[in-house]
């Protein structure tokens, strides 16, 4: 029988979905994700995890109670670095999440919880590859061939998201389906809005209360961080004084200055209670979209009690502004 | 030049030593009430409890007239590497004008010369103040250890002494008159008890976030707190530990390892701040036979909160009573209170139970 790899449809999911599900199909093994989240699953969570922790990390042990009785293992890498910037690296959550997981919850089927470190070389992936395929008795050779195939996978899931300027769920969708989306007609859209956030926020669509939805039936195009090109975020990096430590910041930073230059009707930043980053993130995108004058900015914090009607009024509150002084009603 | 730096404990006193002397003017102003108000009205709401003191202490300074601020670096992934940086903007757009020295750790050098510099004073001066400031720290940290081991036998009387400790140190024009002033306040404050009663005093070790732990109005003086309740206290970290522990590459490297070592299996990763600090510190105490741990983190902490998790194994796995206190602007010294009096019942309780079996006797409560 396939070993079954339990992967929790939560934090880095929505970044790196389609290379480890390539990578473990390619090993031979069945890939079960935790269900999309839910009113129970988010509840489940909230009891297990420390009162203190953001709402994420509450509903990360959510998914990862929906696994513990399905699979043989469950697939929780330790993540320290994705690229080759040095000095940056994931919320200090992140960095002790299997340990964190492991303390809170009993009895679960063993971690692979492997350290990515990408920073170290070009090489790392190959290795850290290797590593995992041992701990499932695959041969070095296999591994490799198939981190290859995982490449490939995850580069043309980021195609899809720039060249279709759909945000990473709807991407995830397609390359589940195997098909692809017919996109909105373009003059639908009356107004076009920077939606920054972590990924694992903006495209659940339970914990963001589906905002993106919303916002399209409000006549408005949304855009978030994955969709604009990784160089032309690295240019923005250039302008800031220091880099941030957390790599899913460092991105809703740059994105929100790109799209400043890009001249957007509007940013959203969505953010979520008791998240440490975001505390500093929003104050800096807020003064800069004040220095630059004119720029309409609005924060939403979410929490596990957020209201679905609440954040609806402040929505059509933000877009009925705008449409308003653009002279559109 | 008007210079001014957050405060932090003890840290203050060394700072204000080494700018006066190079002839600044320094611009301290103490921590209070205003500075919380001040700090939780500009800071971003989720920024922790340290950043709204630190933006407070800020705006303080800058009524009182100062132009340059002082802010140390770092590189994450705790906030704190970027609290100059976020300050200095909010400043900026409250329309105060300054210049912002945030010493980092790849220019830290050169930053120090070019303010030596504009000061008028040489590599020589300079490294003689810091010298001096370094030990005045060194002693000031040795001695709060001290009085906070023994406030709970020796009553408040140490508390006395090192305010005079205080004063001596503030005339202290080189390292010998620190030195003199170190023995003597030791001394004295060990002659207030005889050792063998030190002996029968209920150990609890403080561990958690740095500033929370050195800064007393920040944790509304907790180590006093416990001391009057009869309890011997030690800290995990002091500004001089800190230092010792960071500046010198090698032993940062053996400390880290040690930090590894002892928080193994709870927690295998730096994960920035002093969350792998608090989880290592907390087991070696209990191997040295502590009677309870209190680790105190400010809200939003994100080292802490990763650590504050983990606590609660620790504490089955190794039986020993742990406290996890979160703090912010909002906290009310009444509420603190009873929560260290019910984490101080229980043990208390515990320490006579252990005794009791040694010498026959149980008496409960004190």
């Amino acid at each position: 029988m396939k070993l079954r790899i339990g992967i929790p449809r939560s934090l880095a999911y929505f970044v790196f979905f389609p290379f480890w599900k390539t990578f473990f199909r390619s090993l031979d093994m069945e890939v079960v994700i935790s269900p999309a989240t839910s009113k129970g699953v988010l509840d489940s969570g909230v009891k297990e995890a420390v009162a203190d922790a953001c709402v994420p990390i509450k509903l990360f042990h959510g998914h990862v109670l929906e696994l513990k009785e399905q699979v043989d293992y469950i697939f929780l890498p330790r993540l320290v670095s994705i690229n080759k910037e040095d000095t940056v690296t994931f919320c200090p959550k992140f960095l002790g999440l299997p340990d964190l997981i492991r303390a809170t919850l009993p009895n679960l089927p063993p971690l692979i919880d492997e350290k990515v470190d990408l920073q170290k070389g070009p090489w790392e992936i190959y290795r850290l590859c290797v590593r995992i395929g041992r701990v499932l008795g695959k041969s070095p050779w296999a591994s490799l061939l198939a981190c290859r195939k995982g490449r490939a996978a995850q580069q043309q899931y980021e195609k899809i998201i720039w060249q279709l300027k759909v945000t990473p769920a709807e991407a995830l969708q397609m390359v589940e389906k195997y098909q692809v989306l017919p996109p909105a007609a373009e003059e639908e859209y009356q107004l076009s809005f920077a939606v920054l956030g972590f990924p694992y926020t903006i495209n659940d669509r339970f914990i963001s209360v589906d905002m993106v939805k919303k916002l399209r039936q409000l006549g408005v195009r949304v855009l978030t961080a994955e969709m604009v090109p990784r160089q032309n975020l690295l240019a923005q990096a250039r302008k800031l004084p220091k880099n941030l430590f957390w790599h899913f910041s460092n991105q809703v930073m740059r994105a929100a200055m790109y799209f400043m230059d890009e001249k957007v009707d509007g940013i959203i930043h969505v953010t979520a209670f008791g998240c440490g980053p975001d505390a500093m993130v929003n104050k800096m995108i807020e003064l800069e979209a004040k220095a630059r004058g004119k720029i309409p900015f609005m924060n939403i914090t979410i929490d596990e009690h957020t209201g679905e009607a609440g954040v609806l009024t402040r929505l059509e509150a933000f877009v009925d502004m705008l449409k308003l002084r653009r002279g559109m009603i | 030049m008007r210079i001014t730096f957050p405060h932090m404990g003890n840290l203050a006193v060394a700072l204000e030593s080494i700018f006066s002397s190079l002839g600044a003017q320094v611009v301290a102003p103490p921590l209070n009430k205003e500075t919380i108000a001040l700090g939780s009205r500009y800071a971003p709401e989720g920024a922790c409890f340290p950043f709204k003191l630190v933006l407070g202490n800020y705006l303080q300074a800058l009524e009182e007239g100062t132009d340059t601020l002082i802010m140390l670096g770092g590189n994450g992934p705790c906030r704190f590497g970027y609290f100059g940086n976020l300050a200095g903007v909010i400043l900026q757009d409250l329309g105060y004008e300054f210049r912002m020295v945030i010493l980092e750790g790849d220019n830290f050098l050169s930053q120090i010369a070019s303010l030596g510099e504009e000061l008028g004073a040489g590599w020589r001066d300079i490294l003689r103040v810091v010298r001096l400031g370094w030990y005045k720290l060194a002693a000031l940290d040795q001695w709060e250890a001290l009085v906070n081991q023994k406030r709970a036998v020796a009553g408040s009387r140490v508390d006395a002494l090192y305010l005079k400790g205080v004063t001596l140190l503030g005339q202290a024009l080189n390292i010998n008159d620190i030195n003199e002033g170190l023995n003597y306040i030791q001394n004295e404050i060990n002659n207030c008890l005889d050792s063998s009663t030190l002996k029968q005093t209920p150990r609890i070790a403080i561990v958690g976030d740095i500033y929370m732990q050195v800064e007393p109005f920040a944790n509304h003086n907790l180590a006093r707190l416990l001391g009057e309740r009869g309890f011997a206290v030690y800290r995990s970290i002091y500004v001089s530990s800190w230092v010792k522990h960071n500046f010198w590459p090698p032993a940062k490297k053996r400390e880290a390892q040690r930090l590894l070592k002892d928080a193994k299996p709870y927690l295998c990763s730096m994960v920035g701040g002093h969350g792998l600090d608090t989880v290592a510190n907390t087991v070696n105490y209990q191997r040295q036979g502590f009677h309870g741990v209190i680790q105190i983190l400010p809200m939003t902490c994100m080292p802490e909160i990763v650590a504050q998790s983990l606590l609660p194994k620790v504490s089955r796995d190794l039986d020993i009573p742990i406290l996890s206190l979160v703090l912010d602007e909002h906290s009310a010294q009444e509420g603190l209170i009873t929560r260290i009096e019910a984490f101080t019942d229980v043990v208390r309780h515990r320490y006579n139970m252990s005794r009791s079996e040694i010498v026959g006797s149980y008496d409960f409560g004190k």
